[in-house]
This record gives C-alpha cells, structure tokens and sequence, in this order.
C-alpha cells in the first residue's frame, strides 16, 4: 500500500490509492489457450512488453500533442 | 423474529411461511400484486390470515427497497421469480430479469438499509447441468442446459459475490427436485399424480408425457423448505446442496404412481414428442453430506413416500 514509483528529478508519480481496489479481486488471471491453436491455429504474436511499448507510443503522441496545445 | 418471504404464495413459500409461524416468527410475504393473488396455498396450510402480505415488483429497485425499509425483516427468503424450466425457453428475458436482476436488487437493497439482514437465495439442481450419473455436491462445476438454470447459476454467483466483497450474510440453497400437493399441475410430477388419480377412479382420458428416461432426484417439499431455515441460523453463510441423493427415471415415478392404483402406467399413456423440451438434463441428483454435516439436514422422505403422500392428499382434496 505504501508503495511509490518516482520519475528521475524524484518527483512521485505512481501512487497506490485504495480507492481503486475492487470489493472482491482476481489474483491470478491465466489462460490456456491451447484449444484455440489446435482447432485454428491462432496464437498470441505480441509479447508482454511489446504490447506495454506499442500503448506507451500511442499515449505519448497524445501526451505530446496535449502539450503543444497548451502552450498555444 | 420477522421474515419476509418474497414468493409466498407457491409451494415453498406456502410450506415455509407455516414453518416459520410455527416457529413463532412474524411472517410478511411478498407477491408481484398482494390484491389480486389469491393465495390459494396459503388458505390450505390455514395461514392465510396470519401472514402480512405486501405487492413487491422484484425488477423494480424503488419497490423492493420500499418493501424491505418498511417492513424491516431479520431474514429475508427470496423464493420468487418464474420457476418453470419448460417456460424459460419461451420467455429467457423474463426468467433472467425475475430470478437473477430480482436477486441483485434485494442484496443492494439490504446493502443499501446497512442492516444485518440474512438472506437466503432459491438456488437450484438444474444449475449443474448433466453430471454424467454422478451426483452433484458443492463443488461440482455449473453446466447449465436452459434459460432457467443459466438465471438460477448467475444469481447464484451474484450472492457468492456479495457475501465476498460485502460481508453481506447471504446464501443460496441449491435444491434439487422438491415436491408436494402445492404443486401446480403444470409440474410434471403433480400433472402424473392427479391424471393417476382420475384414470384409477375410471377417467378414460390419457396421460400425455414427454420424455420419461430423464431421471431426478425427487424429495418432499416441507423437508427442503426446513433446509432453508436452517441455512440462516449458523455462524456462517454457507451454500449448500440439499437432495435426497437417489434417483429415479419419470417413468420410474409415474409407474409408482399408477400401481397405487394397481395400473400399468404405460396402457393410460401418450408419449408427445412435441413436449420434449428443445434440451433437457439426462440425469440429475443431489449429494447432501455437506448440509448434514453443517446443519445435520436430512431428506426423511423418498420418492415412493412422496408419491404416496401427494395421492393421499389428492384423493382427500377431491372430498
């Protein structure tokens, strides 16, 4: 709970706040998806942190974008 | 003690209300429109005029919050919704909506009063689907095969999911086949007995069925209501399977029924394919150790006792 993530100047930008946490929680959320690639063959091609990078370009296109329009 | 149970005025309802009373609770029971239902089985029982009856629209939040604010129970038995398997296929929306929004709307009703009301949920063997001829305990995974039980499996996890995240006293009995002389004669079992009595007393009419391989595990319906009074008084809230544990085909039944009469079932019946139900569970029991250890529940009466006592009471209706 008392856990911060902080950005290299040292300001805090991750904060656990127990707003978020769910009445009731899953865990552990882990599929098999076997059946799918034996009856057609489809199997996941992205990875864990390709699919983090490829989130973080897209937000930071926007992120960038926000700012320029605040600075006009 | 106050109760409120909502579905008085069916077979479970009718037969808990008395336990209940003669347990000395004060008894409130709820049906969609108090003014023009008549409580035929409340009148039976002789109870009809010790139960306070009120209208609650179980898919309307505003009524059943209204009902539970003014009526202020200690337990609440939710025993309503549409209850016919063979119905649901017609009416899948309806059926949802009645059992499983209904049951969502008293738990956020009781969260909402922040009292520590106990509530029961009508679960129901159906939820378990096929079990391949093993009787089902708590444990065994839900494969429902109609519109009814796919209502009865999700309200089912709604009250295991507010109990969790909530702490709300709340579980759901899943009853297997329960009958008596309350049932309306448009379930199977009530519709075999009363056509047996008529053909033995020299009716020439036939008895038109469905499919009779299907085999269910049948108890008696004041044991089960029981279960569920016994399922509010513990320290915890636990769901439980409550069955008799032995099976039998319809066929099986409706052969016990007609020999009471000393009549070959099969010589007074037409099998009607156009009643088969579009799916329909091969196979269903109950394993009720849990409950009897719990709560030391158990089913006294078997089906040929059931079927002795429900001719017994149709006979004596008929006077």
């Amino acid at each position: 709970m008392e856990e911060k993530g902080h950005e290299a100047q040292g300001k805090c930008i991750v904060q656990i706040d127990p707003r978020y946490f769910r009445p009731a929680e899953v865990e552990t959320l882990l599929g098999d998806s076997t059946k799918a690639k034996v009856k057609f063959e489809w199997t996941p091609k992205t990875s864990f942190n390709e699919l983090i990078s490829e989130m973080i370009r897209e937000n930071l296109k926007s992120a960038e974008w926000y700012e320029l329009l605040k600075k006009t | 003690m106050k109760a409120l149970v909502c579905g008085i005025s069916g077979q479970d309802g009718a037969y808990l209300a008395k336990l209940l009373l003669d347990k000395g609770y004060e008894v409130i029971g709820t049906s969609r429109d108090a003014q023009i239902s008549d409580f035929k089985n409340l009148t039976r029982l002789g109870i009809r005029e010790k139960v306070w009856l009120e209208s609650m629209a179980l898919n309307d939040f505003r009524s059943v919050l209204q009902v539970m604010h003014r009526t202020q129970p200690d337990e609440i038995y939710n025993l309503a919704g549409q209850s016919s398997v063979g119905l649901s296929f017609e009416q899948p929306v309806e059926t949802l909506e009645s059992i499983m929004s209904a049951t969502i709307n008293m738990m956020e009703a009781i969260r909402f009063l922040d009292r520590p009301i106990r509530f029961y949920n009508a679960g129901s063997g159906e939820c378990f689907g096929d079990t391949l001829g093993v009787a089902a305990n708590e444990n065994t995974p839900f494969r429902p095969r109609s519109p009814y039980a796919v209502a009865k499996s999700a309200a089912y996890w709604q009250v295991a999911n507010y109990r969790e995240a909530y702490g709300l006293y709340a579980c759901t009995g899943i009853l297997f086949n329960h009958e008596s002389p309350l049932r309306p004669e448009r379930f199977v079992t009530r519709k075999i007995v009363a056509a047996a009595c008529r053909i033995g007393k020299g009716s020439k009419e036939r008895l038109r069925l469905g499919n009779t391989s299907i085999s269910r595990d049948w108890g008696w319906a004041p044991e089960y209501v029981d279960a569920m009074w016994r399922m509010l008084q513990g320290d915890r809230a636990e769901d439980l399977v409550i069955a008799t544990g032995i099976n039998h085909s319809l066929g099986d039944f409706a052969d016990c029924a007609f020999r009471y009469f000393g009549l070959d079932w099969r010589e007074h019946t037409d099998i009607d394919q156009s009643i088969f139900r579009p799916t329909d569970l091969p196979f269903g029991c109950g394993d009720s150790r849990k409950a009897n250890k719990i709560n030391g529940w158990k089913a006294e009466t078997r089906m040929e006792d059931v079927i002795q006592k429900m001719i017994d009471a149709e006979l004596e209706y008929e006077k």
